[in-house]
């Protein structure tokens, strides 16, 4: 659905624009210009598609645009945090991308280590804490898809899989690697099965860490932010975790999700990067 | 809003195609430049109602260079105090809270309980049909209370000394009643110094849930009553007795100014000051 949906939304930008192009006999002597205009946009649209974190606050930047989402909360233009200001005291908070999906449920994953990993989990926390001596907070929100489609895709996966699998078995030389590879991707897809059948709900996930820091000035707040920031994502390390920055448009809603959670529609529109 | 949004697509890219043919059809260039040019920039702004639709507001309220995207309070509590409530887009969001009190260490734990209790909490989010979020939340300790007696205790002191010198009472003189408050404005003044400039933190484990309603305490309470059924099923689950929060409590889940509350903050930063100088 999601990628359809860009798939839409970038093919038909991409397919007006090479249209113009198309014909750029027609323009003239002014065809250079449209054609640069029109080579400048199609990189535009490209990039704000797959990297907008970098498109977005680099255009906020160059223009000194800060967001203000409510009252007393505004996003600076390096759009990487969000700034309170309460009490003569600027509160900024900043979040970083913390997807643990394979560790707290690698139950489903049949990979040697992982009943380890779960095991270490709680203890690789507390060291977490012990070392941290600031205000961060580790979100987890979790949104229930719909079962009877769930277990459909999943079920399909299994088949297209079994039949790689059958395939493979078949063939004249049969690589082993590749069958053990298959093997434990059926697996890990009948161990989900497995899982709805017993009752429990499948779920989009998506994890993050916020902080907040605070200064007597904004600059100060920020810089103090980077400082907490940086040292979480040192003492996250032992998660092994994939953890990244959050800037750009995703830090607006972040922010949104402390006051309210929303539903799964708009999560996977907003959070595609983290599924 | 998805329909909004996807209507706004439609039009956008129909008036960037219909620009596009046309500037094709007409064979005077200055105007089909002109023609292909716009139907370049209409699908670029089709191409933004993707993502940045959200922002059209913000552009047509701006000040200055500041984009507003609102200028109301980002939440309030719920006037029955069990749920945050916030406007969004026309809807009425409430979110209530439930706290989840774990206080077992790791090193209490065998090697299965802690692959037990890290399973438990992958299955705490399976446990509602509505969107969850759950967080640790690392605190700090309000200690505004116990700093703000100390100060009062230390000015007490050290006005009860100003007093005594200005009196130039000979009997207090001679019975060392001086130093002993100087000495007592010390110990309160190390005291304050100690509680002041160490960190006291704490942790909070919370579960919020989220429902829209139609007025603010329609949205509230269906809140509050998910977050009762979700507490439920975390006390079943984890074997703890989760509850749901209510009054200013939901506060320090939500604002950074509770979280890290600001006597406290003050009182260091004076004594950071104090110690540069």
């Amino acid at each position: 659905m999601v990628e359809m949906e860009t798939i839409l939304y970038m093919g038909t930008s991409i397919a007006v624009i090479v249209l113009v192009l198309s014909n750029a006999s027609n323009y003239g002597i002014l065809s250079p210009i449209v054609f640069v205009i029109g080579i400048i946009v199609l990189f535009f649209v490209m990039a704000m598609n797959f990297a907008d974190f970098l498109v977005f606050p680099f255009i906020t930047k160059r223009m000194n645009v800060q967001i203000q989402l409510s009252k007393d909360h505004m996003v600076p233009e390096t759009q990487n945090c969000v700034i309170k200001n309460a009490n003569g005291l600027y509160y900024a908070t900043g979040y970083l991308t913390g997807n643990i999906y394979k560790y707290v449920f690698s139950a489903e994953n049949i990979t040697p280590g992982e009943e380890e990993n779960l095991s270490s989990g709680p203890e690789k926390w507390e060291r977490i804490l012990m070392n941290t001596n600031f205000t961060f907070k580790f979100n987890l929100v979790s949104v229930p898809e719909d079962v009877q489609k769930y277990r459909e895709a999943l079920e399909g996966k299994r088949g297209y899989l079994e039949f790689q699998l059958s395939r493979e078995e078949q063939n004249t030389t049969p690589n082993a690697l590749t069958i053990k590879e298959i093997e434990r991707q059926i697996n890990i897809i009948q161990t989900r099965i497995d899982r709805i059948s017993d009752g429990e709900l499948p779920t989009y996930s998506i994890m993050y860490i916020e902080s907040t820091a605070v200064g007597v000035s904004q600059k100060e707040a920020m810089d103090v932010l980077n400082n907490q920031l940086a040292h979480l994502q040192t003492v996250f390390n032992s998660f092994d975790l994939s953890i990244i920055r959050v800037v750009g448009r995703e830090v607006h809603h972040l922010y949104g999700m402390n006051y309210r959670i929303t539903n799964l529609e708009e999560m996977t529109k907003l959070f595609q990067v983290q599924n | 809003m998805p329909n909004t949004r996807f209507m706004l697509f439609g039009m956008l890219t129909a008036m960037a195609i219909v620009f596009a043919v046309i500037s094709q059809a007409i064979h005077i260039f200055v105007l089909d430049t002109l023609l292909a040019i716009i139907a370049i920039f209409v699908s670029l702004a089709a191409f933004l109602t993707k993502d940045y639709l959200y922002l059209l507001d913000a552009v047509k309220n701006r000040k200055d260079r500041t984009l507003i995207l609102g200028d109301g309070e980002a939440s309030t509590l719920a006037p029955s105090e069990n749920a945050m409530v916030r406007r969004e887009n026309g809807k009425i969001y409430g979110s209530a809270f439930v706290k989840i009190p774990m206080y077992r260490s790791s090193t209490e734990m065998n090697e299965e309980e802690k692959t037990e209790i890290s399973k438990m909490f992958g299955r705490i989010l399976t446990l509602s049909k509505n969107p969850i979020k759950l967080s640790a939340q690392m605190y700090m300790i309000n200690k505004d209370d116990y700093i703000n007696k100390l100060r009062d205790i230390l000015n007490k002191s050290e006005e009860r000394y100003r007093n005594m010198q200005a009196s130039k009472d000979p009997g207090s003189l001679k019975s060392g009643e001086q130093e002993r408050i100087r000495g007592e404005i010390t110990m309160w003044r190390n005291l304050l110094d100690n509680v002041s400039s160490s960190r006291s933190q704490s942790l909070v484990l919370y579960a919020m849930v989220s429902a829209i309603g139609g007025t603010e305490e329609e949205a509230a309470n269906i809140a509050y009553s998910q977050a009762e059924d979700l507490a439920g099923g975390i006390s079943a689950t984890l074997g703890v007795t989760a509850s749901v929060v209510t009054g200013k409590e939901i506060l320090s889940f939500v604002e950074p100014d509770f979280m890290i509350p600001t006597e406290t903050i003050s009182e260091r930063m004076r004594q950071k000051t104090i110690g540069g100088s």
